[in-house]
C-alpha cells in the first residue's frame, strides 16, 4: 500500500461533515472543502487513469487546471460532463466520476500493455499509418478512438439554465493570489470599477497552501481581510470559481464562471444558471495569473505517484492528504525543498531531496537538512520503479561535474510520493492571447510576458516573479497603474511585510541525461495525456520538423484538453537543443482561447430554442392566424402562415383549396412582412432612377410602379412596389427577407457615394399591417366592408393608389396584385391591423372568404411566371436573363447598368428563365433538381439547369414548374430531362413561364 | 470582438456595426465609357492590404451612420476614424 | 368602433414570478400606444430647430445620445440629421408643425404602429438588460437624459434613462412592433433569477 492517508488535522475542509461519493463504481467518502481528487488521494487511490496512446496507468500530477491525468467523466444521463480534471472537482454529497480512459481496464498491471504498444506507435504515427490508403482510417477509427477513450458527450438534452453578463469595468484582475488580491484592492482603493475573477472557490491562490505569514497575520488571515474589504466595495465585483478563458481584441475578456457544479446536478434552484459567461470590456488588464510548476523529464516519469511539489504541499496544507508513506524530493531549484517540509510535517518519511544542482545552498537547504532530510546534490532521479499501486522505487544517479551526463548509478530508494520541480512557467496564456510575445528569461529559466500589445500588465508570479514579499508589492504597483491609466488617481499601497514564500536560485534542466541503455527501456514524458515523449521530439527533428507549430502537430505535444499547461516548456527546449537554437528562436505555439475548455453551454448561453436563438417577428394580426391553426412558414425571422388545413387537411389539400377559392370567389393574404421604407426629399426620384433599372420621374402622385433593384455586378438584389405618395415623396416596398439589407443599401448609397442628394429614407415597415384582398369577389368584399372612396375600375385603375377609410379605419389601398386576380393591398396602422382583418373576415362570409398563406401565394404566383427573388434567382441573375427587358431602361444609368453589357452577362447562352411541363401532368419535379439535355450513363453529365420555383396548380389541373436553363429563352417547345435523388429521369417541355391568363385580363379587369 | 469608435456614438462593440469594405472607391461617373476590364477593376478587384486599411463601417445598430477607419488588418489596431466623403489622414512620417 | 390593440396586447394579465431567495427585483410594463414620430432634417439649418421649439416647444437634441424634454414630448437623438419624437397617448403632430417645416427638406413619419415602449424598472433591471446589452450601463456612464440605441437580444433598441418613474430609476426600450413580443418574452426569461413583475400594459 502506499500509505496515503488523512491526517488527523489541518487543511480547508470541513471534517465535521462527510460527504460520500462514487469512483468508478465505487463508494468513498471525503470532506466539504475536498477536490474528487484530494478525497481519492486520502483514501489511498493512485490509479485515476489510463494514457491517451500507451494506456499507461496514470495518477494525479498536479492540484489544479494543469492536470493532465485524471480526467473524469462526471456525473449521470443528461447531466453527464466529459474530460473534467478531478483536481477542480469540487466534491459534492452524491458525487459520481468515472475514468475516461480506464482501457483495457484501470488495475491492468503495469508494463504488460505498453511495451508492444510502444513499438506500433511512434512520433507522427496516424499521419505515417492512416494518411493513405484513405479506406484504412474507416476501418481503424472505430478503433482507436475506442483505445483513446477521452470522454462522451451526453444525448440528453442538457437540464441546466445557461447565461452571459456583459460589462465594462476600468480594472479586470485575473487571478486572486498575493499579487491579484493587492492588485484588485489597489484599484479599488484609488475608486475604479473592478472585477477579481479566480477559477478556484476561494480567494488566495498559493496562499491556501503556505505556512507563510503576511502583515504579522498568517497568509489566510490577511486573505480574509483583503476580501472583506473588496467585498464591502460597491465598485467591486468578486468572481469566484470564475475562469478567464480568452483575451481578445480591444480588451475584450471572456469569463466563464460555474455556479452551482459544486452544489451537484439538481440541487441548485433551478432559476440560477448553472455557468454564466462574462463578456467584459475592461480599461485595463491585470493578470496575476501565477505560475505552473514544470515537470522534471526523467525516464518514466509518468509513474503514479510522481507529483508536481506544489501539488503535495497542496494536498498536504490545503486539503489534509498525507499523500504516502515515503516520500522523497527531485528539484532543479529552491521552491521544491518547501515540499520536503511539508511532507516532513505530515509526517511522511521523506527519504532524500535530490537536487541536480552541484553544490546547492541557502536558507531552503538549511532548513530541509534541520529536519534531518538528506540532501543529494548534484545527483538525479534516472527512473522509477512501479508495482500494481503505481511508484515504489525511484533510481538515483550521480551526475557528472558539467551535469551533461550520468556519472554513475546509485541504486534504488523506496519512495511512494515523488514530489518533482523543473521551476516554473508563469502563466503567460493570456497575455499571449492578447497579442503579445512571451519572452525567454535565461536567468529565470522560464517564459515571461513580453511587451503588452493590449492594456495589460501581468504581475506576481505570473510576471516571473517568485517570492512572496514580490507579489504583494509587484499586484499593489500594477493595481495602482492600471486604476490611473484608466483615469483614477490612486495612491500607492503599503505593502504588509511578508515572512516566508521566498524564492532562490534555479538551474535549468528540460531532460535529466540517461545512457543509451537506459534510454531505449524508460520513456521520459513530457505530455502526459497525449503520450509524448523526449524520442518523439528528437524524431520529428530528425525527420526534418523546423517550426514549433509543425512539431505540435506531428507529436501531439500540447494537443490535448490540458493544453501542454505541464510538458509545452520542456519540449520546445529539448526542440531548441536538437535543432541548436536558443529558446527565444524555437519561441512557443500560440496559446489560443479558451485556457480550460468551456462547455457549448456556456457558449450558447440563453441563445437557445427556436424562441431566443434568433428572434420571432410576428405581424399584427399574428394571433388571429394562430387561433386559426395556421401552419406557420420562417421567412426571415418572420412567422407567416404558409397554409390554413381545415379539419384533418393535409397540406396539398388545403393549399389546393386556398389557391382555388382565390382564383374563384376571393383570398386574403397578410401581406404586412414586406419591407417598407419611406422615401422623401427632392431628390427622391432621381435616387429612384439610380436604384431601379427602370424610370421613376414620370410615375404621378396616386400610383405605383414595378421595380428591380441590382447589384453593381447586375444581379438581381431585389424587386418590390414602389407608390409615389405625393410630391418628393414615395413608399418603396421589398422583400420580406431583404427589407433591411435594401434599407442599409439605400443608405450607404446616400451617406457615402451620394451625399449631395436630398432624400431622407425612414423605415416603416412595421407601422403598416397590410392585407391584400385578391380574386374576382375582392371588389365587392370590399365595398361591403365599406369604403370612402370609389372601387370601380374606371376610377381605381390597376397600378393606382388610395387613401380614404376601409371599415371606418383610416387606410392605403393599392391596386396591385401579385396572383394575377383582380386585387386590393389595404393598408392601416399596424394597431388597427387586426380590427381591419377581422371586419374583412366578417363582410367575407357571404363569400366563402378564404385566408390563404405564402404556399398558395407562391402557387398562384408561379401560375403566372412572377418570379420570387432569392428563390428564382440566387444572385446571378440579371433581368435579362428573366426575359424582363422591358424594366431595364436604355436612357439613364442606374445601380449595375454597366455590368449587364460585361461579356459574361450579355453572353447567348446564359440560363434563362422559362416554364417546365412534365410529361405526366401529376408530376411535381423537386426544386432544385439539375437537368440534362439528354438522359445518360456516363458521368459527369453536363447539367444545363435547375427547377426553381414547382408545384401541384390545381387551377390548371396539371403540376407547372420555373426553371433557369441555358440558353431556355430560344429553346420553346424542347425537351429536358430532370435526374433525380433516386435516380429516376424525368422529362419535361421548356414553355413560357406565365401558365396562365398571359393577357392580365384577370387582374386588370379594366371592363368591368 | 472589435471596439468601434463611431465618430456620433463613441466606442461600441464589433456587434454593432457592419463592415463595407474597402474605403474610397469611388463610383465611376460614366461608367458607360469603361472597358470590361476598367469596370472590372472598380466592382471587383481590391488593394488587400496587410497592415493600414481604410475601410468603410456603418453604425447598423446604432445610428446608421457610415463611416471611415483606418484599422490594420493585423493586428485590428484602429488608428483613425473619419466621417465619411473626408479624406483618410495623412500617414505620420 | 374598431378597437386597437398594442404589439404587447397579448400580455394584458398581469403576472409575478419569484426569482430565487424569494427576489421580486424587477418590474416590465408596455407603454402602450404612445405617440412615435421619426423626424429627419437639417439641423445646420436654423428655421428648422426654430420651428420645433416654437410649434411643440422642443429643442432637439444636437448631442449624440442624449434626449431633451418638453411639456409633452421627449426628442431622443438618434443620428445627426434623425430623432425620435415620443409623446404621449395618440397626440398628434399639430398641423401648424408641418406648415412651418414646408418648404424644407424634412422628414416626418408617424411610427405609432410600429413601434412600441418597455419600460423596466427595479433594483435588478442592469442585470436583466446586462445579459445581453454590450452597452455600459452603469450609472457612472448611463445617466438621466442619456439615451442609446443598441442591439439587445438580436433586436435593434432605442434605450431612454427614465429618472421620473414614480417607482424609481428606469428604463424605456423603443422596440418596433414586430419584435416586441420576441423581447418581452426575452427579458422575462432573463429576469427569471431576480425574479419580476409584469403589470398591465399602461394606456
Ligand atoms: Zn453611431
Amino acid at each position: 500500500m502506499s500509505g496515503a492517508r488523512r491526517s488527523p488535522t489541518g487543511g480547508l475542509i470541513d471534517r465535521s461533515r462527510s460527504i460520500t461519493f462514487r469512483f468508478n463504481g465505487k463508494e468513498y467518502s471525503g470532506h466539504p472543502g475536498d477536490t474528487l481528487a484530494s478525497a481519492l488521494l486520502a483514501q489511498g487511490v493512485r490509479l485515476f487513469g489510463r494514457s491517451f496512446k500507451y494506456h499507461r496507468p496514470r495518477g494525479v500530477v498536479g492540484a489544479g487546471a494543469e492536470e493532465p491525468n485524471a480526467l473524469v467523466q462526471l456525473g449521470e444521463g443528461a447531466y453527464s460532463t466529459p474530460n473534467l480534471r478531478a483536481t477542480q472537482i469540487e466534491l459534492y454529497q452524491g458525487l459520481t466520476a468515472r475514468t475516461i480512459n480506464g482501457w483495457p481496464s484501470l488495475s491492468f498491471d503495469i508494463g504488460s500493455i505498453n511495451n508492444w504498444l510502444a513499438r506500433l506507435l511512434p512520433a507522427g504515427f496516424y499521419y505515417k499509418t492512416f494518411m493513405w490508403p484513405r479506406s484504412a482510417w474507416m476501418r481503424y477509427e472505430r478503433h482507436i478512438r475506442r483505445a483513446a477513450g477521452l470522454g462522451i458527450a451526453p444525448t440528453a438534452p442538457d437540464p441546466d439554465r445557461y447565461d452571459k453578463m456583459h460589462r465594462h469595468c476600468d480594472v479586470l484582475v485575473v487571478g486572486g493570489g498575493p499579487a491579484g488580491l493587492m492588485a484588485a484592492l489597489a484599484a479599488a482603493r484609488a475608486g475604479a470599477r473592478v472585477i477579481l475573477a479566480d477559477e478556484q472557490p476561494r480567494f488566495g491562490g498559493s496562499l491556501l497552501h503556505t505556512d507563510a505569514r503576511i502583515g504579522g497575520e498568517s497568509a489566510l488571515d490577511w486573505v480574509d481581510a483583503t476580501l472583506s474589504e473588496l467585498k464591502a466595495n460597491s465598485n467591486v465585483t468578486l468572481l469566484p470559481r470564475s475562469t478567464v478563458t480568452g483575451y481578445y481584441d480591444h480588451n475584450f475578456l471572456v469569463i466563464n464562471e460555474r455556479r452551482i457544479h459544486h452544489l451537484g446536478p439538481g440541487q441548485a434552484d433551478p432559476r440560477i444558471s448553472r455557468e454564466r459567461l462574462w463578456r467584459v470590456r475592461a480599461s485595463q488588464v491585470v493578470l496575476a495569473t501565477g505560475a505552473i510548476e514544470r515537470p522534471l523529464v526523467f525516464g518514466s516519469n509518468d509513474a503514479p505517484g510522481v507529483m508536481l511539489c506544489s501539488a503535495v504541499s497542496t494536498y498536504i496544507r490545503r486539503y489534509g492528504v498525507v499523500p504516502g508513506q515515503r516520500g522523497a524530493v527531485f528539484t532543479n531549484n529552491d521552491s521544491g525543498y518547501q515540499a520536503a517540509v511539508d511532507m516532513a510535517w505530515a509526517g511522511m518519511e521523506v527519504n532524500a531531496v535530490i537536487d541536480l544542482r552541484p553544490s546547492p545552498a541557502g536558507q531552503a537547504v538549511e532548513t530541509v537538512e534541520a529536519l534531518g532530510i538528506p540532501v543529494h546534490a548534484g545527483h538525479v532521479v534516472c527512473g522509477t520503479r512501479s508495482n500494481a499501486q503505481g511508484l515504489n522505487r525511484i533510481e538515483l544517479a550521480r551526475l557528472t561535474d558539467n551535469g551533461s551526463d550520468i556519472l554513475s548509478y546509485k541504486g534504488l530508494l523506496d519512495c511512494q510520493v515523488l514530489a518533482i520541480s523543473g521551476g516554473w512557467s508563469p502563466t503567460v496564456h493570456l497575455h499571449s492571447q492578447s497579442g503579445a510575445k512571451a519572452v525567454f528569461d535565461e536567468e529565470l529559466a522560464c517564459f515571461v510576458p513580453g511587451n503588452s500589445v493590449q492594456a495589460e500588465r501581468s504581475a506576481g508570479s505570473s510576471a516571473g516573479t517568485f517570492d512572496l514579499a514580490g507579489c504583494l508589492s509587484a499586484g499593489a504597483g500594477a493595481g495602482v497603474a492600471a486604476a490611473r491609466a484608466s483615469g483614477w488617481s490612486g495612491d500607492n499601497l503599503d505593502i504588509p511585510m511578508a515572512i516566508g514564500g521566498q524564492c532562490g536560485s534555479i538551474q535549468a534542466c528540460w531532460e535529466v541525461p540517461s545512457t543509451e541503455l537506459d534510454s531505449t527501456g524508460l520513456k521520459k514524458f513530457l505530455d502526459f495525456q497525449n503520450d509524448t515523449t523526449v524520442a518523439d521530439i528528437k524524431l520529428a527533428a530528425r525527420e526534418g520538423y523546423r517550426s514549433i507549430e509543425h512539431v505540435k502537430r506531428y507529436t501531439a505535444l500540447g494537443f490535448g484538453t490540458d493544453q501542454g499547461k505541464l510538458g509545452n516548456i520542456n519540449g520546445m527546449a529539448i526542440l531548441a537543443k536538437a535543432l541548436g537554437q536558443t529558446l527565444n528562436d524555437t519561441g512557443t505555439t500560440t496559446f489560443r482561447p479558451n485556457y480550460t475548455p468551456v462547455t457549448f453551454g456556456a457558449i450558447s448561453g440563453r441563445a437557445i430554442g427556436e424562441d431566443k436563438f434568433d428572434p420571432i417577428r410576428k405581424s399584427a394580426i399574428h394571433s388571429w392566424h394562430a387561433r386559426q391553426g395556421a401552419e406557420f412558414e420562417n421567412v426571415g425571422q418572420w412567422k407567416r402562415p404558409w397554409y390554413y388545413p381545415r379539419d384533418g387537411e393535409d397540406m396539398p389539400t388545403a393549399v389546393n383549396r386556398e389557391c382555388t377559392a382565390t382564383r374563384q370567389g376571393v383570398g386574403v393574404l397578410d401581406a404586412s412582412t414586406l419591407g417598407k421604407i419611406d422615401i422623401k426629399g427632392p431628390d427622391a426620384a432621381e435616387f429612384l432612377n439610380r436604384l431601379y433599372t427602370n424610370r421613376w420621374d414620370k410615375l404621378q402622385p396616386g400610383r405605383c410602379r414595378y421595380g428591380f433593384m441590382l447589384g453593381e455586378d447586375g444581379m438581381i438584389m431585389d424587386d418590390g412596389v414602389t407608390t409615389c405618395l405625393g410630391p418628393d415623396h414615395y413608399l418603396m416596398t421589398t422583400t420580406t427577407g431583404g427589407a433591411a439589407a435594401v434599407m442599409g443599401w439605400m443608405e450607404r448609397w446616400l451617406q457615402t457615394e451620394w451625399p449631395k442628394l436630398k432624400v431622407f429614407l425612414t423605415s416603416v415597415t412595421d407601422h403598416w399591417s397590410v392585407m391584400s384582398v385578391a380574386g374576382p369577389r375582392s371588389r365587392q368584399l370590399l365595398e361591403d366592408v365599406g369604403c370612402d372612396f370609389d372601387l370601380a375600375a374606371g376610377a381605381f385603375p390597376f397600378m393606382a393608389v388610395r387613401e380614404g377609410s376601409v371599415a371606418g379605419i383610416a387606410a392605403r389601398v393599392s391596386r396591385i396584385s401579385f396572383s394575377g386576380e383582380l386585387a386590393f393591398e389595404v393598408s392601416v396602422d399596424a394597431n388597427f391591423g387586426l380590427a381591419l382583418w377581422e371586419a374583412v373576415m366578417e363582410a367575407g362570409h357571404r363569400f366563402d372568404i378564404t385566408p390563404y398563406g405564402t404556399e398558395a401565394m407562391h402557387v398562384l404566383r408561379a401560375e403566372k411566371g412572377y418570379v420570387i427573388v432569392g428563390q428564382d434567382t440566387d444572385g446571378s441573375v440579371t433581368p435579362l436573363d428573366l426575359g424582363m427587358q422591358w424594366i431595364v431602361s436604355e436612357s439613364k444609368d442606374f445601380i449595375g447598368k454597366r455590368s449587364l453589357s460585361r461579356s459574361d452577362t450579355a453572353r447567348d447562352n446564359r440560363k434563362q428563365l422559362v416554364g417546365l411541363r412534365t410529361s405526366d401532368p401529376q408530376q411535381v419535379l423537386p426544386e432544385g433538381a439539375q437537368l440534362v439535355n439528354a438522359p445518360s450513363e456516363s458521368r459527369p453529365v453536363p447539367m444545363i439547369g435547375h427547377v426553381s420555383s414547382s408545384y401541384f396548380s390545381a387551377n390548371l389541373g396539371r403540376s407547372i414548374a420555373l426553371a433557369l436553363v441555358k440558353g431556355g429563352a430560344s429553346r420553346m417547345g424542347g425537351t429536358v430531362y430532370a435526374q433525380l435523388m433516386d435516380g429516376a429521369i424525368v422529362p419535361a417541355v421548356i414553355t413560357s413561364a406565365v401558365f396562365l391568363d398571359p393577357e392580365n385580363e384577370r387582374q386588370r379587369q379594366e371592363a368591368v | 470582438m472589435l471596439q468601434i469608435d463611431c465618430p456620433w456614438c463613441g466606442s461600441r462593440d464589433q456587434d454593432e456595426f457592419q463592415c463595407g469594405g474597402e474605403a474610397h472607391i469611388v463610383r465611376p461617373a460614366t461608367p458607360e465609357d469603361l472597358s470590361d476590364a476598367q469596370w472590372a477593376d472598380y466592382l471587383f478587384n481590391r488593394a488587400n492590404t496587410k497592415g493600414a486599411h481604410a475601410e468603410q463601417w456603418c453604425h447598423s445598430g446604432g445610428c446608421r451612420r457610415w463611416f471611415n477607419i483606418v484599422r490594420d488588418t493585423v493586428s485590428y489596431k484602429i488608428s483613425s476614424v473619419y466621417q465619411a466623403g473626408a479624406s483618410p489622414p495623412q500617414e505620420k512620417p | 368602433m374598431n378597437t386597437r390593440f398594442s404589439p404587447l396586447s397579448e400580455f394584458t394579465t398581469p403576472q409575478q414570478r419569484f426569482g430565487a431567495s424569494d427576489r421580486l427585483d424587477c418590474w416590465l410594463e408596455e407603454q402602450a400606444f404612445l405617440a412615435h414620430f421619426n423626424l429627419r432634417g437639417d439641423p445646420q439649418h436654423s428655421d428648422f430647430l426654430e420651428v420645433l421649439d416654437e410649434q411643440i416647444g422642443l429643442r432637439l437634441p444636437l448631442v449624440a445620445n442624449t434626449v431633451s424634454v418638453s411639456q409633452q414630448w421627449r426628442s431622443c437623438w438618434l443620428g445627426p440629421d434623425e430623432w425620435l419624437l415620443l409623446g404621449p397617448k395618440s397626440k398628434e403632430l399639430p398641423e401648424t408643425l408641418m406648415a412651418g417645416l414646408n418648404g424644407m427638406h424634412y422628414s416626418l413619419v408617424d411610427l405609432s404602429g410600429g413601434q412600441t415602449v418597455i419600460r423596466i424598472g427595479g433594483p435588478a433591471w442592469r442585470d436583466v438588460l446586462g445579459s445581453a446589452c454590450t452597452l455600459d450601463l452603469h450609472p457612472r456612464t448611463f445617466e438621466a437624459g442619456r439615451c442609446a440605441q443598441t442591439v439587445l437580444a438580436h433586436s435593434n433598441v432605442l434605450l431612454i434613462h427614465v429618472d421620473a418613474d414614480e417607482r424609481g430609476e428606469a428604463l424605456d426600450i423603443v422596440v418596433r412592433r414586430s419584435f416586441a413580443d420576441h423581447l418581452l418574452r426575452w427579458l422575462i426569461d432573463a429576469a427569471m433569477e431576480v425574479g419580476f413583475e409584469l403589470h398591465r400594459p399602461r394606456t
